[in-house]
């Protein structure tokens, strides 16, 4: 026994002595925790096909570096009038094999999108488009079938990614996949299913932002503490997908450092409010006071995500900073009283484990809260897969946490499901409220709509509507020797990453 | 040949029972169409989404539906990679098989001396080695011994690479986790087994007839107590499979644990039962080969039946 726990002594103290091996100022390798399937844009579905689209791909619109929608392949686009909208391409653009971008390029991918024969999974973000007429190389014309305000968002990257149509005529859709022919700043180098995939610069690059790795190698490593070691080991420079647990390892190496920013997942309640006693806006706001969202980062992300109010992140268009939730128990006990609860009441909570973020222990640590105020929660945990349906049913009990990654910053058609009073959102019959969100729908002009916006968004958090918990944030990790721009809408746009300074 | 036909058919309830044990619980554990797609999928997006897979069909109906695919060799296409689930099982498994190998490999050349060694030489120090390595293969988990080997020999040592492959420098660690699990195994089989025979009256014949120490051990005692260790190591081999499925998760081997481990992850039901029923009948092919091999070598099992 002596021997055995000496040896592990040993190998602890070996564990906390790590050695990193400086990196290449020309290649970088990436540990990410997923591995594509598919290349050619408007066959590909899931995290990495997305963010291995940005490296050969490129779309009409896409968020700069600043985060704000700009256009990308276009130089400008302006609706002429509530359907038709005019994009001009811009000068020189061209293919990595040297050929020219011209709208019938486009045209061609966005046909091939809407066509249900093709089974594109992007389909439903061209929902609305109706035709895409080419006026000359460079100029066409996108008509909707009704009044659009977010086209340019929803055909931003993989969405309307373009590809070569001289290309696709050539090799066909199973082929594109092996060689695949885009604008973007990086080409395809080697593809190894399920192992890695690295590209290379684009020599021809036609974008003023010139690549700045010779090589990027993505590691398919889904293993958390594998990727992790593999960037102690220096195999990789950076790794994407930190859990916060683990943060405090990358902290204690030298060499190595985190790399965190804005994320998209809003954690959220929504309460049975057909029913008491969530009926009762009082009681809606106690919750909402109840809950130490500072603590919930705090304990269970590392301190990792900003509180909110409601289902919209600070990214949100027309959102106003002024709004952030309060916590005071006090009032909320206060409230309750008020609202005919003096000795507080029970009620049933719903939560469920095995999605692609944890839902269980935040609505553990929300039901620890609530009870001191005198709510009790009823826990009842159950799986993704089982309670799923009875969410899109409505068949929840009285209160349950979910959360939403809102990739756009604007939730737009969602914004009438959340007042539906179906799929889980209780909430139905506010004809004032809906009739805000079918104005702000239909404004053609931002200022206007994002004031409309900002009210719609007042109105969820007044009525508690749905009561916001917080935002998770990105976490990535990386060689001190490497700068990486995280971008707020989760995209890994990693040909933006450079050697630091 | 009898007794293998016999065995044969016997198969056949064994991957009936497999598949309806594997395909109940992918059912049970909920609606698939709402595991598969983002929790941002509306109402309509499930509902179509079942409807295209023919997940809103009757337990039974889907599962006669697997069985009719499955006799004609078509286990289901993959939903994530768009392709036929068992030609993505069939791709991965040179990779598994390698792993596994690599394992036994590393399980016998240490098992099989070790456990001679510390038979011959009782309460001595190498017996003392042996029976903490026993101890500490069969109780530490998998996982766990994977991120102890990883963090020495990669992260500390920079011998080897953490993760990936395929290659030689790729399989060490991997396979080393899984055997020395089975080298525990094999090294006290081996021992007592060793020990056992040593007992046996013409090892004592032998030794009385003036045989040298030497071919005593090789000529007698090891032939005769090489049996059971086979058999252990033959049965082992269906533990390592499933063993692979943790350790190729962890250490990124490109095989058939890394595609379940996803599958699984990304509710990817076709390539799960495909993955699962391939486990399910290697284990039972590969007690078929034991038993035969066990035929082949001892000679009463084989008239002791006829």
């Amino acid at each position: 026994m002596k021997k055995l726990s000496l040896l592990f002594i040993l190998l602890a103290l070996v564990l906390f002595t790590v050695a990193i091996v400086p990196a290449s100022a020309e290649d970088l390798v990436i540990g990410v925790n997923g591995s594509p399937v598919r290349l050619l844009p408007f066959k590909a579905v899931g995290r990495l096909n997305e963010i291995i689209n940005t490296m050969l791909f490129e779309s009409l619109t896409t968020r700069g570096a600043d985060d704000t929608l700009v256009g990308l392949l276009a130089e400008s686009y302006e609706a002429v009038d509530d359907v038709t909208w005019n994009f001009k391409l811009r000068d020189g653009i061209t293919f990595s094999d040297g050929t020219p971008l011209t709208a019938n390029d486009v045209k061609f991918t966005y046909d091939m999108i809407m066509d249900p024969e093709v089974g594109s999974p992007h389909k439903t973000f061209m929902g609305t488009v109706a035709a895409i007429d080419v006026i000359d190389d460079q100029n066409f014309t996108i008509t909707t079938s009704q009044p659009d305000v977010m086209l340019p968002l929803r055909i931003s990257d993989i969405y309307g990614s373009v590809i070569s149509q001289k290309h696709f005529e050539e090799v066909g859709a199973d082929d594109y996949d092996k060689s695949p022919l885009g604008t973007g700043p990086y080409v395809l180098e080697e593809w190894v299913l399920d192992s890695h995939i690295s590209f290379l610069k684009n020599e021809n690059y036609w974008g003023a932002d010139k690549p700045v790795y010779d090589r990027i190698t993505l590691r398919f490593l889904p293993d958390d503490a594998t990727r992790i070691a593999a960037l102690q080991a220096g195999e990789v420079d950076m790794i994407t997908n930190v859990p916060p647990t683990l943060v405090p390892e990358i902290e204690g190496t030298e060499g190595l450092k985190i790399i965190s920013g804005a994320g998209t997942r809003a954690h959220y309640l929504i309460t049975d409010v057909t029913k008491p006693p969530f009926d009762n806006v009082l009681v809606r706001k106690a919750v909402s006071l109840a809950i130490d969202r500072d603590a919930l980062i705090t304990v269970l992300y590392q301190g990792y995500g900003v509180p909110i109010a409601s289902i919209f992140i600070p990214q949100t268009f027309g959102y106003d900073p002024e709004i952030v939730p309060v916590y005071n128990p006090e009032e909320a006990k206060q409230l309750l009283v008020e609202a005919g609860y003096p000795d507080g009441f029970e009620f049933g909570f719903d939560s469920f484990t095995g999605s692609i973020t944890d839902h269980s222990k935040v609505a553990e640590a929300v039901a620890g809260m609530l009870e001191k105020v005198g709510m009790k929660a009823n826990l009842r945990i159950q799986e993704q897969g089982v309670f799923g349906p009875l969410r899109l049913e409505n068949q929840t009990l009285e209160m349950y946490n979910y959360s939403f990654g809102d990739s756009t910053f604007d939730h737009g058609l969602n914004l009438k499901t959340f007042v539906s009073g179906a799929q889980g959102y209780y909430w139905v019959g506010d004809e004032a409220l809906v009739a805000k969100i079918d104005a702000a729908l239909a404004e053609f002009d931002e200022s206007k709509r994002a004031a409309l916006y900002g009210e719609i968004i007042k109105e969820f958090v007044d009525q508690g509507i749905i009561i916001g918990l917080f935002r998770q944030d990105q976490i990535f990790a990386a060689k001190d020797s490497v700068d990486y721009p995280v971008q707020s809408d989760e995209m890994f746009r990693f040909f933006r990453a450079k050697p630091a300074k | 040949m009898k007794y293998i036909i016999g065995r044969l058919l016997s198969i056949i309830p064994v991957v009936l029972v497999v598949t309806f044990v594997v395909f109940g619980m992918l059912f049970l554990s909920g609606d698939p169409a709402v595991l598969m797609l983002p929790p941002e999928a509306t109402t309509e997006e499930v509902a179509a989404f079942r409807a295209l897979h023919g997940f809103d069909d009757p337990f039974l109906e889907q599962y006669g539906r697997f069985l009719k695919g499955m006799i004609q060799g078509d286990l289901g296409t993959s939903i994530r990679y768009n392709r036929p689930a068992l030609s993505l099982v069939l791709e991965r498994i040179p990779a598994t098989l390698q792993l596994s190998g690599f394992s036994i490999l590393i399980a016998v050349l240490l098992g099989i001396p070790l456990g001679t060694l510390s038979a011959l030489y009782r309460n001595s120090f190498i017996d003392y080695l042996a029976s903490v390595i026993s101890v500490m293969g069969q109780s530490m988990p998998n996982f766990w011994l994977a991120f102890l080997l990883m963090y020495l020999f990669a992260v500390n040592l920079g011998w080897l690479p953490t993760s990936g492959g395929p290659g030689i420098k790729y399989v060490i660690l991997p396979a080393a986790t899984i055997g020395f699990n089975v080298t525990a195994l094999i090294t006290r089989m081996t021992r007592s087994s060793i020990i056992e025979a040593m007992r046996e009256d013409y090892v004592r014949t032998a030794r009385g007839k003036g045989v040298s120490e030497k071919r005593v051990i090789i000529e007698h005692v090891m032939r005769n107590s090489i049996l059971p260790v086979i058999s252990v190591i033959a049965l082992q081999f269906g533990y390592i499979l499933g063993g692979a499925v943790v350790v190729e998760q962890i250490f990124a081997w490109p095989g058939l644990g890394l595609l379940t481990v996803q599958a699984i992850n990304n509710r990817d039901y076709p390539i799960v039962q495909a993955a699962v029923l391939f486990l399910a009948l290697s284990f039972v092919f590969i007690n078929l080969v034991s038993d035969l091999f066990y035929r082949l070598i001892d000679p009463r099992i084989r008239t002791s039946e006829s």
